[in-house]
């Protein structure tokens, strides 16, 4: 989810805007999240969150809307999981030595949990349960047999 | 200061632990290596692996660092059902069991697994099988380096560079030198130090962590992690075993040990093998699952095993548990370079020298093997230095490949009938449609499509066009 708005808008203009701290970022590049504009869609009920660091902080927390903290540490990435159905909004904050807080995110990342239907989990794990059941019964009548086809 | 803001160990110890056992690798290497002068001793170390060398290079090969850091974040992602569903690779070593026994029956004289399929399905089967196996192992051996890299950042803030370098490295040094011997040495001694370390570990976490704690924090945390009808966690039960099966059947890491091992003792190593591992993901899991409660800051899932287990057992703890994960990645590390090594040494390079009319002579091919391992430490190092990628999504890739090739390896194995359309159109549909599936649905619904699609075409291809195969084929010189 790269944010298109960030490239150069002229030929003369070589240097994008540097990123303020603790904007959430893309998960696989340094570009910013495309997300404060729209919602993620989670189908597995987890994130890895990732923001600019802060020059000035020692450590980080994320706050979800509720106020709760959901992760703490030194690294500028945090990873959330076990997330039902729902809407969520994260806030990174960045925190000094005595976890006095620096600064928090210009906009919260909000992302939605919309997990697979139960259908379609069940007719996978009915699949994968027939197709185990069929190979241990080849490796059973195999091992059997197996003498008396050299 | 926050706990949670520091290292867990002291980087200097971090570098003496790093130069103490790289050195004794290397030097066992280098004292293993004199028994690998030959050729088979360098591939197959001789042929003459018993039950206790067999056993433990099961398990220390098995223990991967994704035991001990794919485990926790598949539990941390999927939460209980992912965590048994690590669990069920333990399956792939009993099914493995009797076909290693049949395997050392059928190929007394055999080096790979593609020289099987050569020999079994005819040259084109073998292509595919050797394209599959050599990006399953070196996907696999991108993602114990990258492991070693993160590790070492997380445990003693190491530059993952540095370490990544370092134990790809030493994997190196003592592979190049003493080939399987070394391997299935240092693995006994490595599984060992494992086993130990993970109980003493285990029970010191126990002694520390409340479980109604553990269960109050996920509940309201992270309740679909507790949900016995959580979707994803479902669809990955089946996937994850039958991507168990798919590595164990086809990677020569596991067909080059049943050449190894005495004839008697395949069975009964890979059987012992999987009863030692089983327990360790479904420890490894739970660790992962109580590092919330225990306020540990998750900042990449792969790595939270270790880290709790460190915090929770200060300093003593941190190096107990970077000398096991050390140990873990070296121990499959040095697997895979030998195996993947064989495979270029005996079903690429010799076969190539052999059309150009030289005929290698054991010292050369013992050059050959001991080259490709050079080489492929630095294919992996050079992938795995930018760490782009977490270690799920890199090792699932290959998923529904490896998955593909269980029914030509199993029907091969134990029926004439299979032909080499079979196995060829089995492969490559599986893995097609498999990895369509990857990228449409997820990682964790890949295996099994793989396999379910490749058994169907196997299957039908093989009622409707019918072969009668001459077994003793596979055992002629």
């Amino acid at each position: 989810m790269a944010d298109n708005k960030s490239s150069p808008s002229g030929p003369t203009e070589r240097h994008q805007d540097p990123i303020a701290p603790l904007t959430f970022l893309d998960n696989n590049s340094s570009a910013p999240s495309a997300a404060k504009d729209q919602s993620q869609i989670l189908r597995e009920g987890h994130i890895t969150l990732r923001w600019q660091p802060d020059p000035r902080a020692d450590g980080y927390r994320v706050i979800d809307h509720s106020g709760a903290v959901i992760y703490e540490g030194r690294m500028a990435r945090g990873f959330v999981s076990g997330l039902p159905d729902g809407e969520y909004e994260f806030t990174a904050v960045s925190v000094g030595q005595d976890l006095e807080t620096i600064e928090k995110s210009q906009e919260p990342l909000r992302v939605v949990v919309q997990h697979h239907s139960l259908e379609t989990a069940g007719l996978i794990f009915s699949v994968g349960a027939l197709v185990v059941l069929i190979l241990f019964g080849v490796l059973v009548a195999g091992g059997r047999r197996g003498l008396s086809n050299d | 200061m926050n706990d949670s803001f520091e290292p867990v160990l002291d980087p200097r110890v971090g570098y003496v632990l790093m130069a103490v056992f790289g050195l004794l690798w290397v030097g066992l290497g280098i004292w293993w290596g004199r028994r690998a002068k030959t050729y088979e001793g360098y591939a197959v170390a001789g042929r003459n692996v018993g039950l206790a060398l067999g056993a433990a290079t099961a398990v220390a090969t098995w223990i991967t660092s994704n035991t001990t850091m794919l485990a926790p974040q598949l539990a941390l992602e999927l939460g209980v059902w992912g965590m048994l569903a690590y669990a069920t690779a333990s399956f792939g070593l009993f099914a493995f069991a009797p076909m290693a026994s049949r395997i050392r029956q059928l190929m007394p004289n055999g080096f790979t697994a593609v020289e099987f399929v050569r020999r079994r399905y005819g040259h084109v089967s073998a292509g595919l099988f050797l394209m599959i196996s050599l990006f399953y192992a070196m996907t696999w051996l991108i993602s114990m380096a990258m492991a070693g890299g993160k590790l070492l950042e997380v445990l003693a803030a190491i530059p993952y560079q540095q370490g990544m370098t370092v134990v790809l490295t030493v994997c190196v040094l003592y592979t190049l030198f003493g080939g399987l011997f070394a391997v299935i040495g240092t693995d006994f001694i490595q599984s060992v130090i494992i086993m130990i370390g993970l109980i003493v570990v285990v029970v010191a976490i126990l002694l520390n962590i409340n479980i109604g704690d553990v269960h109050q924090n996920l509940t309201e945390q992270r309740p679909m992690l507790l949900s016995v009808l959580f979707p994803a966690a479902l669809m990955a039960l089946f996937n994850n075993m039958l991507f168990g099966f798919g590595e164990i059947f086809h990677s020569n890491v596991w067909w080059s040990r049943a050449f190894a091992m005495r004839e008697s003792v395949g069975g009964k190593a890979y059987m012992l093998g999987g009863l030692l591992w089983l327990p360790i993901p479904v420890l490894a899991g739970f660790i992962g699952l109580a590092a919330p409660a225990l306020g540990v800051g998750i900042s990449q899932p792969d790595t939270v095993g270790p880290l709790v287990a460190a915090r929770l057992l200060g300093t003593a703890g941190a190096v107990l548990v970077f000398v096991i994960v050390f140990c873990s990645l070296a121990s499959s590390i040095d697997s895979l370079l030998a195996a993947t090594a064989d495979l270029l040494a005996h079903d690429v390079l010799l076969p190539a020298a052999e059309a150009a009319g030289m005929q290698p002579s054991d010292s050369l091919k013992r050059w050959c093997a001991g080259g490709a391992v050079i080489v492929l430490g630095l294919i992996a190092w050079m992938v795995a230095l930018p760490n782009i990628s977490d270690l799920a999504s890199v090792l699932f890739f290959a998923g529904p490949l490896v998955a593909s090739c269980i029914w030509p390896i199993v029907g091969g194995l134990y029926s004439p009938r299979p032909g080499r359309w079979a196995a060829i159109i089995a492969m490559a549909l599986g893995s097609c449609i498999g990895l369509w599936f990857y990228f449409a649905i997820g990682w964790y619904v890949a295996s099994l499509t793989g396999a379910a699609v490749s058994g169907l075409a196997f299957g039908l291809i093989t009622y409707f066009n019918p072969n009668q195969f001459n077994f003793k084929d596979l055992s002629q010189l």
